[in-house]
């Protein structure tokens, strides 16, 4: 089975073609680039790296979210249209679990992207020889109303990819740059979706949802 | 063989997510469009990151139902084409990873639109565009007028420098207490009122075919307060009437001087105000005084719709002005750029 894989989720890229869960050729780029301008190019050429057409491949695995809106939107757009387009299967992993997947650790991993003043999105994983599955639910939160779900799970490591900006204020952590190859291991991670009905998955309303949902409450 | 040129086009460069199939570029295959303005409408207003998320959920939808409705498959395509820009950039790049994605797929070249030469081409769904001509551009996002000396050849002679004309109307008619979008609100409102406050008519310097109406917008909410602080009961159909007949004259004067200075014959409004009914009974008066031909688009071709990027992208694709993978989208791009 050729899966192609996608991740747009946040500042770094990832996108591999895998045969049979193993990664035939991946490209990974953590450098500040529009993913709009690049993914398409890096996604063709990934075909041609690895000798195949276009229309050799089973299914298309994207990262869901959550991440930057506009990246996560970038990578979920290319593969629902390219799912719709050569009649393949689509399927969706948590952008958390790639982090996690991506690690090569075994334990429990709570990977987890700022989500600004003092929020993150966060979950974590149990990783080891039975496979992964979620210990602690993807989603929106305090850091300090994660630490209390991770006091659970003394012996926990914290994963951030790559970026800086509030890495100060968790205590002790590795950066792990995403490699979407990695996730097809998990198939307990994949979640098979509609090709038409898939959103991304924001974790979060918008800004002018939220306001309106305050406005029309009171 | 197949000489048929037969474009697959794509459009979400603000609040209606597109998809069109167009032959030759002006026979009409199919044309979806999915209107967002009902989300919008809490808002009073298009919120881009709202556009955005509803543009990635039906995206997918409007490019199989445009195949369905035309009785096609992708192999009876020459060709995708997308808008690159103007327009809200989270927006624009929901339509252009699809149409990059659905090029790929299908191996078929990817040709960029910009927004405005696509509203201009609308014209070109009903009648061939004859030439030299000149074009106002009206709507939420625009004010343009633009010089054609053949196809594919933009000069910009006039522009808005502040406030586009649509979103004067969409504040005015916040101020009135009409709901949004405010165009149509008060193009209707207006009929029943009158030109009683006759508001200022902003023509700028001497020559100029830039516009401005954020003057216009400011002093028709002064006098609105001023009227309600001192009590005094205001006819919201008279505030329409008068702000749309100022809008009006402004626009209509300009493009009129236009049209003469350029020595053309044909004039061509597009845009979504150019559903406005006001405008275009008072554009038809003046061309037929004057023995200019008028074209505008039926009102489903004014406002934002993939047909007219398909109708333009014809003339990109007879010139071969193909885009890359890399291709990116962009809030502002200037319309002489994509002149050939």
């Amino acid at each position: 089975m050729i899966s192609l894989l996608i991740d747009t989720s946040n500042r770094p890229l990832s996108v591999a073609l895998n045969k049979n869960g193993y990664c035939l050729a991946e490209i990974n780029t953590t450098v500040k680039k529009t993913h709009s301008a690049t993914v398409m190019v890096h996604v063709s050429r990934l075909f041609d790296i690895a000798g195949y057409n276009r229309n050799d491949i089973d299914r298309i695995i994207v990262a869901r979210g959550p991440g930057s809106y506009t990246g996560v939107r970038i990578g979920v757009t290319v593969a629902k249209t390219l799912a719709h387009a050569l009649g393949v299967d689509l399927y969706s992993v948590s952008s958390l679990a790639v982090i996690a997947a991506s690690s090569n650790k075994e334990g429990i991993l709570a990977p987890m992207f700022d989500g600004r003043r003092g929020n993150v999105y966060s979950a974590a994983y149990r990783l080891g020889q039975n496979g992964m599955d979620e210990v602690v639910q993807a989603g929106y939160r305090s850091l300090d109303a994660l630490n209390e779900q991770l006091a659970e799970y003394p012996e926990h490591q914290c994963l951030l990819d790559g970026e800086e900006k509030f890495s100060e204020d968790v205590e002790s952590f590795l950066h792990t740059v995403p490699r979407i190859s990695t996730i097809e291991k998990y198939e307990s991670m994949m979640r098979q979706e509609d090709v038409h009905g898939m959103v991304p998955e924001y974790l979060k309303v918008s800004e002018a949802e939220k306001n309106w949902m305050e406005r029309t409450q009171q | 063989m197949n000489e048929d040129v037969i474009i697959l086009s794509i459009e979400t460069s603000c609040d209606e997510t597109a998809c069109s199939i167009i032959r030759n570029g002006n026979e009409i295959l199919s044309n979806v469009v999915v209107s967002q303005i009902e989300s919008h409408k809490r808002f009073g207003g298009v919120v881009p990151e709202v556009a955005s998320r509803h543009h990635v959920e039906t995206i997918t939808l409007v490019i199989e139902e445009a195949l369905q409705t035309a009785g096609l498959s992708p192999p009876d395509l020459s060709a995708v084409a997308v808008t690159e820009g103007p327009g809200l950039i989270g927006a624009l790049l929901v339509g252009i990873n699809a149409a990059k994605a659905f090029s790929f797929a299908h191996e078929l070249p990817l040709i960029p639109v910009h927004h405005i030469a696509g509203h201009i081409y609308a014209n070109q769904l009903e009648e061939d565009l004859q030439f030299p001509l000149v074009s106002l551009i009206v709507s939420g996002g625009h004010t343009e007028l633009i010089y054609m000396k053949d196809h594919m050849s933009f000069e910009v002679i006039g522009e808005t420098r502040d406030d586009a004309v649509g979103e004067a109307y969409d504040k005015v008619a916040r101020v009135i207490g009409l709901p949004y979008p405010g165009g149509p609100h008060i193009d209707r409102l207006s009929k029943e009122g009158e030109d009683s406050f006759n508001f200022p008519r902003p023509y700028l310097e001497p020559g100029s075919y830039d516009f401005s109406f954020s003057g216009l917008k400011s002093s028709v909410i002064n006098t609105l307060h001023n009227h309600r602080q001192k009590g005094l009961e205001v006819k919201s159909a008279d505030v329409a009437r008068s702000f749309q007949e100022s809008v009006i004259d402004v626009l209509t004067k300009k493009t009129i001087q236009a049209v003469a200075d350029y020595e053309v014959e044909n004039l061509i409004i597009a845009g979504g105000v150019a559903a406005n009914s006001g405008l275009r009974a008072q554009f038809e008066i003046l061309c037929q005084e004057q023995d200019i031909k008028l074209s505008i688009p039926a009102l489903k071709y004014c406002t934002d719709n993939a047909a007219m990027i398909g109708a333009a992208a014809y003339h990109l694709y007879n010139n071969k002005a193909f885009g890359d993978l890399d291709l990116n989208g962009r809030n502002y791009i200037d319309i002489e750029e994509y002149s050939i």
